[in-house]
């Protein structure tokens, strides 16, 4: 399962090419060369003695339980050498079989994956006004709820939190979780639904037609 | 260490063995502690910030993907960490956090370990234009230039596409270069 | 994603006994074991774990949720809802015993919607999702027993139909649309089978009607009208005077996301 060396993999390396195949006239590129080296030797501070005794005397011993452990383990990359079982003695004959036909992809789906079906989405363009907020997200029901990867953007005068999502037709259901932790609903939206834990979700219906989008 | 070895690491703290954490912090204390002191100037604060990161990147290791890697993660959690912590100063925004008298001019502190940069006064200007880049434009010059990270570690360290590290390292050079020309004499306005 | 953990977890249980076996450990591999039994997707049982190991959920939690998803299963309840209202307990920090209360009465509404049904129509076929539809009416203003009493006057025999139906009630009580007109609508939709998907909008149309001063009794002779003739939705919307615009209605819709930086 080895994989094509991809070029953003490459660590930089300090050579007289240019970089990012970017067109420079040679007075530039001599300038930007030098700035990188500079950069490149500019002395390290050293971190403080003991940092790291000091930081281990304030850790206290793991305790994961036993599944975490085994699930961490499953997730690993694969290569094509297979790797020596240390959980699940007993169980190796099946767990190669299984370990060996796994695809191992993301955690979960990286915000901004390139989805083939990306073309058929419809764009929409979500607002929030909390100017005192330091940080909201957008969760619903075409995110799972979760709130990686949809952080909303403050823009304009007056602060507005945006985020501009691509989705399929359909009813969705959302909402706003404020710092983290603060569930508000969408004002601009005449529907709602319980979510049964004390607040109300937002309600959307988004459809291709345009005319049905009024 | 490869990644594989840090993963034998990591599964090892995981199994109990606190010590096994302090392989990762010997190899990566250096880095962060120079993103703190760029961040926050000081070398109290700076010592504080990385303890901390660590503490917090132990406490959140089981969460830790076994595929990615380790550095740009760990960076991710000091970054946030710093940025919380400089929001939080009642710092005059404008001038920026080295420019504030408590940490030092490079050579006024006592005790700190950079008398050969006060030697250096190429390496102080440099210092003073990375200064005055946005702190994400900076970081992308440090983590490629300096440290020579791959763009997708540095993508992930700073929770941005890979295209668009790119482009920050790009124009960071561009806006460093300005600098290093006299740029302008109003400090830049810090963005996040 | 680790598409064989539950298996992984499965084989360890039955393989394994000197695995380091702490009692909560063999819990959860044990609920994992019994919900795989009883028909639940791996697929699930490993977004729950996930979730869990996300959310630094204690064991017991972990097999409270594992068994939630058993019984679902088992009552040959869609999966995908109850899956959906963990994932949103957790990510809005709801606290493991409310999520497990709030899953409980779900199965209780499900349990309800398919009584009713099945009082109304005897043994018939349901699509999960239209059974989903009909219960979330639950959660968006309707009562039991205005539903139960919905369902079994509505005449027609098309399900999916009369899940729309309930939707469409119970959207346009919160846009405090005139109810009586609602039923109106409604049952000559559902009469003469008219009721069909692009009327998944109507309250969509209605409450943007309703915002331009469009009086509730207008909007409702022309989606009678539409309905009466088994017209397109689009003739209803043009007889109210809509024109595709993009009028601002909750998030905006239709509008090409700018490029970012």
């Amino acid at each position: 399962m080895s994989r094509k060396k991809d070029p953003s993999d490459q660590p930089f390396r300090d050579s007289s090419a240019k970089l990012d195949n970017t067109a420079y006239n040679n007075d530039e590129d001599e300038e930007l060369l030098a700035l990188k080296r500079l950069i490149y030797r500019m002395p390290d501070r050293e971190a403080p003695a003991g940092m790291t005794e000091s930081i281990l005397s304030s850790l206290e011993p793991k305790t994961v339980p036993g599944w975490v452990r085994i699930y961490r383990w499953a997730l690993r990359p694969r290569t094509v050498t297979f790797q020596p079982l240390k959980i699940i003695p007993s169980a190796m004959v099946l767990v190669m079989v299984l370990a060996l036909a796994l695809q191992l992809g993301p955690w979960r789906e990286e915000p901004g994956s390139m989805d083939p079906r990306q073309a058929s989405l419809i764009p929409v363009t979500f607002t929030l006004s909390y100017p005192e907020a330091e940080s909201v997200s957008l969760i619903g029901s075409f995110n799972q709820w979760n709130p990686a990867g949809h952080k909303m953007q403050q823009r304009g005068e007056r602060n507005t939190w945006v985020l501009e999502l691509r989705l399929p037709e359909g009813r969705h259901e959302y909402a706003f979780l404020v710092d983290g932790k603060m569930v508000v609903p969408d004002r601009s939206s005449p529907f709602y639904q319980s979510d049964g834990f004390g607040n109300r979700n937002s309600v959307l219906f988004i459809t291709r037609d345009e005319a049905k989008n009024i | 260490m490869d990644g594989n070895d840090e993963q034998n690491c990591i599964d090892r703290v995981l199994g109990g063995e606190v010590n096994a954490f302090g392989t990762l912090v010997e190899r990566y204390q250096k880095p962060i502690f120079n993103l703190m002191y760029r961040m926050v100037g000081s070398s109290d604060r700076a010592a504080d910030l990385t303890q901390e990161t660590f503490i917090r990147a132990y406490q959140k290791l089981e969460r830790f993907h076994p595929g990615k890697r380790f550095f740009p993660w760990l960076y991710a959690i000091g970054l946030n960490l710093a940025r919380d912590f400089v929001r939080k100063k009642t710092w005059d925004l404008e001038r920026g956090p080295t420019q504030n008298p408590e940490s030092l001019s490079g050579c006024d502190s006592p005790g700190d370990q950079l008398d050969r940069m006060c030697d250096s006064l190429e390496f102080l200007r440099l210092e003073r234009a990375l200064d005055e880049l946005p702190i994400i434009y900076r970081e992308a010059l440090i983590l490629r230039y300096h440290d020579e990270r791959s763009m997708r570690d540095i993508a992930a360290a700073l929770n941005l596409s890979v295209s668009a590290a790119k482009m920050r390292v790009h124009r960071g050079l561009d806006m460093l270069r300005e600098q290093y020309k006299g740029g302008t004499h109003e400090p830049q306005k810090r963005s996040f | 994603m680790a598409l064989f953990f539950a298996a992984l977890l499965i084989a360890a249980s039955i393989s394994s006994p000197s695995v380091e076996a702490k009692p909560a450990d063999q819990s959860v591999n044990a609920s994992v074991r019994a919900a795989s039994g009883a028909g639940v997707p791996e697929i699930e049982l490993n977004r729950l774990l996930i979730l869990a190991v996300d959310h630094r959920l204690e064991d017991d939690d972990v097999v409270r949720l594992v068994n939630v998803l058993r019984t679902v299963q088992t009552e040959n309840l869609p999966i995908a809802p109850f899956m959906g209202k963990i994932e949103e307990g957790l990510a809005k920090q709801v606290p493991l015993n409310t999520i497990a209360a709030v899953l409980g009465q779900k199965l209780d509404d499900y349990r309800f919607v398919i009584k009713v049904l099945t009082r109304k129509t005897g043994e018939q076929e349901i699509t999960p999702h239209d059974l989903s539809r009909m219960v979330g009416s639950l959660d968006s203003g309707i009562t039991r027993d205005e539903l139960a009493q919905f369902i079994l006057e509505a005449s027609g025999q098309d399900l999916s139909m009369l899940a729309r139906a309930t939707e469409i009630l119970a959207l346009l009580k919160q846009v405090r649309f005139k109810e009586s007109l609602t039923r109106e609508i409604i049952f000559i939709g559902l009469r003469n089978n008219s009721l069909t998907q692009s009327w998944d909008y109507l309250a969509r149309v209605v409450a943007t009607a309703k915002r331009r001063q469009i009086p509730d009794d207008e909007i409702a002779r022309a989606a009678r009208q539409a309905l009466e003739a088994s017209r397109p939705f689009g003739d209803f919307m043009a007889a109210l005077g809509f024109t595709p615009r993009d009028l601002r209605h909750g998030p905006a819709v239709g509008r090409s996301p700018e490029r970012n930086q």
